[in-house]
């Protein structure tokens, strides 16, 4: 028996187990990080759903409750299915169909809104964020633009513009940029994860999502995200 | 080009493996209104043609998707052609030296960079105005086809010793699983790299695997010239064997995965590979032979390429709606009429001898 062959093959069988069962776990980590990466792109979509049959603009900010949310009533509800429908379960929505094995199966929101801060208006550093979380407390009306000291308004200007898919455009003409500038949606964020275990997903008008560190860069810095939250249900 | 007539014999031609062949492209045939009409089982998309013979994620693709053995197709496609590639390859080498074998090789590899040209390139120019170089150059089948070719070959002329080369393939199907167990590359998810990880080549890397064991596989035949049986019985079916075993181990850690061919896949391959290798061989023995595989099977490339570029063309001819009209219409024009077009090129080639080889 070649003893030293098959100890070598062990060996290598040995190292190669327990790098797969570490590979595979770390997979799983990442699967979870991506999966909520994925809901907050998903509840974006909601918003970008929205804005295709509105000529462009996204949702107002919640008016009633001066939220950092989707204004309720306008933004379909999105669902996740949840579970097979069941005697003592009332579901706030139910699928039928021929659903796999099932023939009807309970859906529950998509995501809990809380966890996410929707931004309405088009802020790409601090000072244009804090100005927009000002405006809305200060109980100004938000379903249009909004005026803000200068500098502090939609790219330094004094105003701050709503979510629009041609806001590039609309900023050209208005003479707020000087020319077309290809990267202001990838710039400019849409939701906004509440931040937890010191990151938070954020999605952009491009629909790119990102996960940044938290304190990081805007829009999850400390006094953004304060701002934020002291805006939240 | 062609061979009209073989001028010289390079080595013996085995029916039972173009019977193999043959039937290899018979699922190819298949897989393809199976996968037009594959429908949508959540919306209520009719579904037409048995789903066994399709691809399983197109019914569900979650995680883990759906597999079928005809995921296994292209990684099982790759190992035939390293098998035959290994007797065409060395018998070159051997009587017309290295000359020859270098420009059989240049040439197989070239033809099918042709082919993933018009596929890639032309095709593509003319549906969307926009050449796909990633998959001309390595990620598409054509060029997945062609790599895994010319790894096969130059595996061959490196480690000419059978057993080592399939010790090479098992260490690049480790490999394989251990880059795709790490999140370092964007594979084929569900979540569609939203933590934008780099690309890399897993299906190319698969099929070069595939290639290199199918052309152990190629060299454990030929290991005894007067018993044809002893490659299958020292080898070829033990390792099938065991790659049946470590298929069933490997689906429960890693699942399966068509488009990124990971080992699950690769391994199920090859033991249905080698499996059905015995069992054409078996066929031969006892005297089993289906005409019409042997026609298909001796122009493997060219039926793949005709089916390939021209089968798609052709069922776009037949909406679905109106195949959902009659089961029978759906059975004749969608299920038999590609394999019968198919098959009467390949029966008229194979009378006049005309075998279309790289």
């Amino acid at each position: 028996m070649r003893w030293p062959y098959l100890l070598a093959g062990l060996g290598v069988a040995a190292v190669y187990l327990v790098l797969l069962h570490v590979g595979e776990d770390r997979q799983r980590e990442a699967e979870e990080h991506a999966r909520q990466g994925h809901l907050a792109a998903s509840y974006a979509q909601l918003g970008k759903a929205y804005a295709l049959y509105h000529e462009g603009q996204w949702p107002s900010l919640d008016t009633r409750g001066r939220h950092f949310a989707y204004d309720s009533g306008i933004v379909p509800q999105g669902y996740a299915i949840k579970q097979e429908l069941e005697k003592d379960h009332t579901p706030q929505a139910v699928l039928f169909g021929k659903l796999g094995r099932h023939a009807a199966l309970s859906l529950v929101p998509l995501v809990d809104f809380r966890n996410y801060f929707y931004l309405g208006y088009a802020v790409t550093t601090e000072e244009e964020g804090l100005a927009l979380a000002k405006a809305l407390r200060s109980g100004v009306a938000l379903d249009d633009r909004v005026e803000v000291a200068q500098g502090s308004g939609t790219s330094g200007s004094s105003t701050l513009y709503r979510l629009h898919d041609d806001i590039v455009k609309t900023l050209v003409l208005d003479g707020v940029l000087a020319r077309e500038d290809p990267s202001f949606p990838a710039r400019t964020p849409v939701l906004v994860e509440r931040p937890r275990d010191g990151f938070a997903w954020v999605v952009y008008l491009d629909m790119h999502v990102e996960r940044l560190s938290y304190p990081g860069p805007f829009p999850v810095t400390q006094s953004f995200v304060e701002a934020l939250e002291a805006g939240a249900p | 080009m062609s061979d009209s007539q073989i001028k010289s014999v390079l080595h013996v031609r085995y029916d039972w493996l173009d019977q193999a062949r043959g039937f290899v492209v018979l699922l190819l045939i298949v897989s393809m209104p199976t996968s037009e009409y594959a429908g949508d089982l959540l919306t209520g998309d009719p579904v037409l043609g048995p789903p066994m013979l399709n691809h399983g994620y197109e019914y569900f693709d979650g995680d883990p998707a759906i597999t079928t053995f005809i995921d296994s197709g292209q990684a099982l496609f790759l190992m035939i052609m390293g098998f035959v590639g290994y007797t065409a390859f060395t018998s070159r080498l051997r009587k017309r030296g290295k000359g020859a074998a270098f420009w059989y090789c240049a040439r197989r590899v070239g033809v099918l960079y042709a082919l993933a040209s018009i596929d890639c390139i032309l095709l593509e120019l003319a549906s969307s105005g926009k050449p796909k170089w990633a998959d001309f150059f390595y990620n598409g089948t054509f060029a997945m086809i062609a790599l895994g070719t010319l790894c096969a070959f130059l595996s061959i002329v490196l480690i000419p010793n059978a057993d080592r080369r399939m010790a090479l393939s098992v260490g690049l199907i480790m490999l394989h699983s251990l880059l795709y167990a790490f999140p370092l590359f964007d594979h084929h998810t569900w979540y569609d790299n939203i933590l934008t990880l780099p690309k890399f080549p897993f299906g190319t890397l698969g099929m070069c695997a595939m290639s290199i064991a199918g052309s152990s596989f190629g060299q454990w035949h030929a290991m005894d010239p007067g018993d044809p049986r002893a490659g299958f019985r020292r080898r070829i079916v033990p390792v099938s064997t065991a790659a049946f075993v470590a298929a069933y181990c490997m689906d429960w850690v890693q699942p399966a995965q068509h488009h990124d061919s990971n080992a699950a896949m690769l391994l199920q391959a090859m033991y249905i590979g080698g499996f059905m290798l015995m069992i054409f061989f078996a066929f031969g023995e006892v005297g089993f032979h289906f005409p019409l595989l042997s026609s298909l099977g001796r122009n493997l490339l060219l039926m793949f390429a005709l089916g390939g570029i021209f089968i798609g063309i052709y069922l776009d001819c037949f909406p679905k709606e109106f195949l959902l009209q009659s089961p029978y219409l759906a059975l004749l024009l969608g299920g038999l009429a590609p394999i019968v077009m198919l098959s009467c090129i390949a029966v008229f080639l194979d009378r006049r001898g005309i075998m279309v080889r790289a």
